[in-house]
């Protein structure tokens, strides 16, 4: 027996021997078992979690109008910039990360590169989101709850999420209810969340474009003054949410 | 003792896992002297090496009811030595203690040839010999793993968890390192 095989032998009998003194013990299956189902829970609940801010953020962007200001010109792209909900974003950027490298730990996860293995992650999660706002009201009917005082912990976010930041901006929008020959009449979206009101829309100098007709929507730009809104820019806008009375 | 010679890793470890325990000894023998080989290889200080295919054994122990039957037994275990391994280095401070690969970003077309891992073998030999220090650390273990220990592309990818055409990448780029290390050697021995 060379000095080789000696301290093979000698590695051995230590183990062996720590194995059957019971200082060496193998973990139990249901360790193991326990620890991938908490690591699942761990990723599920990340993923319910991003997918909710997800919705949120599409909800926020929607009720806000923000999202479709980004026709309405420089000033209109900037400003929605501006209005976006970064924090919550970066919140989500954060939570899209952890999942991703959570997912690495598995098989799948680090066969796949990192690139694709994020962008799938994105994808998921950003799907889960557009279901969510697609098919149920639940951000709608938290908001009202928020607005009522009935939301704990998250009704702050609700409650800011407001239907016009844009009012602040002299940025008005709205469906038009008349034409006369040098004004509208529409009904704009209001500065109280979810709401709206009708103003009389006065052009100064500017002609109404030809092709506007009754029940369009539109962005306003300009000053409001007792009630009067004086027009100095129009443009074409998406519809209003469907939640606004 | 012949019958033991013939059973395969996989069939040991599942005795193991059945609670057969004096069986992990064959597994010991197995793989002690593997184990030292890359661990001299893959550290730069030799003196605590035996220490640490010590704790690789007793932390497969402990974990041998993770492991998949159904799956290799070497790779499983040398991922356990590698994740020491590399433990040992950040103790020796020779890696940072979390460092990001850009090469596991995207993905890697890449074809495994025996046959040019055979004709690199008898090239790469004496080079390996001569200047595998030279090489920073994840293009050494891929070396090692690849050409020294015989893993597959496939199962390098489960050893260092990383996708298997970044295994490829690293080899290809590991073997001209390899060589201009080696030329660079030779040039100075030669003046």
């Amino acid at each position: 027996m060379d000095n080789k095989e000696l301290e093979q032998n000698k590695t051995v009998e230590n183990i062996l021997q720590k194995i059957e003194s019971g200082t060496l013990k193998a973990y139990p299956k249901r360790y193991f078992r326990l620890r991938i189902f908490l690591f699942i829970l761990l990723i599920t609940i990340i993923f319910i979690l991003s997918a909710f801010l997800c919705s949120f953020i599409l909800f926020n962007v929607n009720f806000s109008g923000q999202l479709s200001l980004i026709g309405f010109g420089t000033r209109g792209t900037l400003l929605s910039l501006k209005l976006f909900p970064w924090v919550l974003f970066l919140i989500n950027a954060i939570l899209i990360i952890l999942a991703g490298f959570l997912a690495r730990t598995f098989r799948f996860g680090y066969k796949t590169p990192v690139i694709y293995l994020g962008l799938g992650v994105i994808i998921a999660m950003s799907l889960a989101g557009i279901f969510v706002n697609q098919i149920t009201n639940l951000h709608y009917i938290l908001w009202q709850n928020a607005q009522k005082n009935k939301l704990p912990l998250v009704g702050n976010i609700y409650r800011h999420t407001c239907a016009s930041p844009l009012f602040s901006e002299k940025i008005y929008r709205g469906k038009i209810l008349a034409i006369e020959t040098d004004s509208l009449t529409a009904n704009i979206q209001s500065e109280k969340c979810g709401q709206t009101s009708i103003y009389r829309i006065i052009f100064n100098g500017l002609t109404i474009p030809n092709e506007t007709k009754i029940g369009d929507n539109i962005f306003i730009e300009g000053e409001m003054k007792n009630g009067i809104i004086y027009a100095e820019t129009i443009g074409p806008a998406p519809s209003l949410p469907k939640f606004f009375r | 003792m012949e019958n033991e010679e013939n059973l395969t890793d996989e069939q040991i470890a599942l005795s193991v896992q059945q609670g057969d325990k004096e069986k992990f000894g064959i597994l010991v023998k197995r793989y002690d002297s593997k184990l030292s080989r890359y661990g001299k290889k893959f550290l730069s200080r030799k003196e605590n090496i035996e220490d640490i295919v010590q704790d690789v054994f007793i932390n497969t122990y402990q974990n041998i009811q993770s492991f998949d039957p159904a799956l290799k037994f070497s790779p499983w275990i040398y991922r356990i030595a590698h994740n020491a391994f590399v433990n040992g280095l950040k103790k020796q401070s020779f890696l940072p203690t979390t460092y990001f690969d850009f090469d596991i970003l995207l993905s890697h077309q890449i074809y495994e040839d025996p046959d040019e891992k055979e004709r690199d073998q008898q090239e790469l030999k004496k080079m390996i010999e001569v200047s595998l220090d030279t090489l920073d650390s994840k293009y050494k273990e891929i070396i090692i793993l690849h050409y020294l220990e015989d893993f597959s592309y496939k199962e390098i990818s489960d050893i260092l968890k990383i996708p298997t055409g970044t295994v490829g990448v690293r080899i290809k780029r590991g073997k001209e390192i390899l060589k201009e290390a080696y030329q660079e050697i030779e040039k100075q021995h030669g003046q």
